[in-house]
């Protein structure tokens, strides 16, 4: 007999208790699709957040919690933990050990996307030195001088809607309301970074103190304030050296936010083996529920077991006509579970993105793949098992009826 | 009935003896010291229960080994056939049970297709040969209809064309009309008879139904444990 007619029969046996089969590859599918969804979830975010944490070698800011930090300058989330004054920014600057030290000041935004004070220099940051800058310009040019000028984020541009030449008004904090009455000219718009700083608005460090003047001019001598400094060090023994000398700092410090970033990692890969321990004993769920309707199915065919045996089939090709069923059942069961997956991380993806533009797109990897294939190497060899022990002997059948 | 017979013997049966293995004792179930049969032949075997004749049919299938005596069946020894049955059982035997012939989730159309294609007829002839059969027994406009869409004489009628198409040298069949209307019965009997003489198979009927025993020439009866064969009228 070819193979086709067994596939044939197979699939008239699945198609027949349809809402079973239905069930056991929903069954399936779910457990694949848990298991590909954590999966892509942790891969993307461990990519999104390396992307995002590249650029920023060091930071410098005012001393509290560094997770605020990191988390306020490189991921555009949480409060500030507060400002340094602007003299420690010339400071640094002037540092030998420093090559490049970017000023960023943050507090008002426009429509929920941050505004961020900074200087040209920042057009200049780069993740290598070999490498093109970071924040290349799509479409227009750079803020000049101390104008009420704006270069928006990819991302800010397409959600707010504003064009090169439209004017905007920011509020005060992340909240709408409280608007300054300054307005802003749209100058110029990023390329993609696939991070958070998509989201952000950059316009010149001075205006933003022009427009808080007032509210500062107690607190320091020159009322000049940055929320952080972007530090590029000249080597990678100069950032020791500057960690060093921050240590001692009673206002002020100083994180590498990829250390920052690995503790995080840390923190999620010990959620992730929770979960990859949830995900494998649904996995082994699955098996199990597949096995058990395999012998089920097998033990209710007892009479079309002993027909088919009559009119010609052998103990083996039985056997291989219930491997099918199940086998079939599973890779159903683990290609939609694939599919519903990767579908389910895309949506959390696409949520995700808006909230941070966090954009962790993960391609399809062997890894990946790993937990369908392993459920299905199982499944199919225990199917094999169950189609070969499947209740008694075909002649053993046949005295049954 | 008369039909025409070959002289060689298609079929050897010497001191056949099957027993069935239990805790203590194994149960005596078919003693046959000797029959021969030619193709062309149709024989009826009858018997009371449990003298056999199932058992009997069985061991002509190839479907269990005897545990004494030798069946020879076109020269060939059925009871040292092993994993290579199944095989000579597609090429070789068309067989019909009382009831549950047909397999549910096909049509009847597939049931005698898939029962073609066992036998290594390809698809598309076994499809040609298959509409044929059904379309000759007036059976071609329940073609689509799988077995609980049919009545049992349709069903039974069914399962003798799935056992005679592909022209089996051996077509045994096991209280085929038990479940029937004399109708019915009469018809299925009319077809087994009809069609195993056009394809010069060797039809042996297990029944305890006098009717269908009439209509036989030959009859092997068989007595419980005991096998002794009575060549009929």
């Amino acid at each position: 007999m070819r193979s086709s007619t067994s596939l044939r029969i197979a699939l008239r046996h699945l198609s027949s208790r349809a809402f079973q089969t239905f069930s056991v590859v929903s069954v399936v599918a779910f457990s694949v699709g848990l298991a590909v969804a954590l999966f892509l979830l942790a891969q993307g975010l461990r990519l999104g957040l390396v992307r995002a944490v590249e650029p920023f070698d060091l930071i410098v800011g005012a001393r509290g919690s560094p997770y605020q930090l990191v988390l306020n300058t490189v991921f555009l989330q949480d409060v500030p933990v507060g400002n340094i004054a602007w003299e420690d920014c010339v400071e640094l600057s002037n540092d030998a050990r420093v090559g490049s030290a970017v000023p960023l000041g943050f507090g008002d935004a426009y429509r929920g996307y941050p505004v961020i004070g900074t200087t040209p220099a920042l057009s200049e940051v780069r993740v290598r030195a070999s490498d093109p800058p970071w924040l290349r310009l799509g479409e227009g040019r750079w803020f000049e001088g101390d104008e009420f000028e704006a270069v928006l984020g990819a991302q800010a541009a397409a959600g707010s809607g504003l064009r090169v030449g439209d004017g905007f008004r920011t509020s005060h904090g992340l909240v709408m309301g409280d608007e300054h009455k300054e307005k802003y000219r749209v100058v110029g718009i990023a390329e993609t970074v696939r991070g958070p700083w998509d989201r952000a608005i950059f316009v010149p460090l001075g205006v933003i103190w022009a427009v808080h003047k007032h509210e500062h001019e107690d607190e320091h001598e020159s009322g000049k304030e940055v929320t952080a400094v972007l530090v590029h060090p000249a080597s990678w023994t100069d950032a020791y050296s500057l960690a060093a000398s921050f240590q001692r700092s009673a206002d002020k410090q100083l994180v590498f936010p990829a250390q920052t970033a690995i503790r995080l990692f840390s923190l999620m890969g010990r959620g992730e083996a929770f979960l990859a321990i949830v995900v494998y004993a649904v996995g082994g769920c699955a098996v199990l529920t597949t096995l058990l309707v395999l012998y089920w199915s097998g033990a209710a065919r007892s009479r079309e077991r002993a027909l088919l045996h009559v009119l010609g089939l052998s103990r083996g090709a039985l056997v291989f006509i219930s491997w099918l069923e199940g086998t079939i059942t599973l890779l159903a069961g683990a290609f939609l579970g694939e599919l519903a997956g990767r579908a389910g991380a895309e949506a959390a993806f696409a949520l995700l993105g808006e909230a941070t533009a966090i954009e962790p797109a993960v391609p399809l990897t062997l890894q990946e793949c790993l937990m369908p294939l392993a459920l299905l190497s199982i499944g199919s060899l225990s199917a094999l098992v169950v189609a070969w022990g499947d209740g008694r002997n075909p002649e053993e059948l046949l005295k049954s009826r | 009935m008369t039909t025409p017979v070959s002289t060689a013997p298609l079929l050897e049966v010497r001191e056949l003896r099957m027993e069935y293995p239990q805790p203590g004792k194994p149960v005596p179930a078919l003693r046959l010291d000797f029959l021969e049969a030619r193709a062309g032949e149709a024989i009826a075997v009858t018997g009371p229960s449990g003298s056999g004749k199932t058992t009997l049919l069985h061991l002509l299938a190839a479907l269990i080994r005897p545990t004494g005596g030798v069946i020879r069946f076109g020269g060939r020894d059925l009871g040292s056939m092993g994993t290579a049955s199944a095989r000579w059982r597609a090429l070789s035997v068309g067989y019909v049970f009382q009831n549950m012939n047909l397999l549910p989730d096909f049509s009847l159309l597939e049931n005698l297709t898939i029962a073609a294609e066992i036998s290594g007829v390809p698809r598309g002839r076994a499809l040609d040969r298959s509409r044929a059969l059904l379309r000759r027994l007036g059976l071609e406009g329940l073609a689509h209809r799988r077995p609980a869409k049919l009545s049992l004489g349709e069903q039974q009628r069914g399962a003798v064309a799935r056992a005679v198409l592909h022209a089996p040298p051996l077509i045994l069949a096991d209280e085929p009309t038990a479940s029937l209307d004399a109708v019915n019965a009469g018809l299925v009997m009319d077809l087994l008879l009809e069609l195993s003489a056009e394809s010069q198979s060797l039809l042996l009927v297990a029944t305890h139904d006098e009717t269908v025993r009439k209509r036989f020439s030959r009859v092997v009866e068989l007595q419980k444990a005991a096998g002794v064969e009575n060549e009929g009228e």
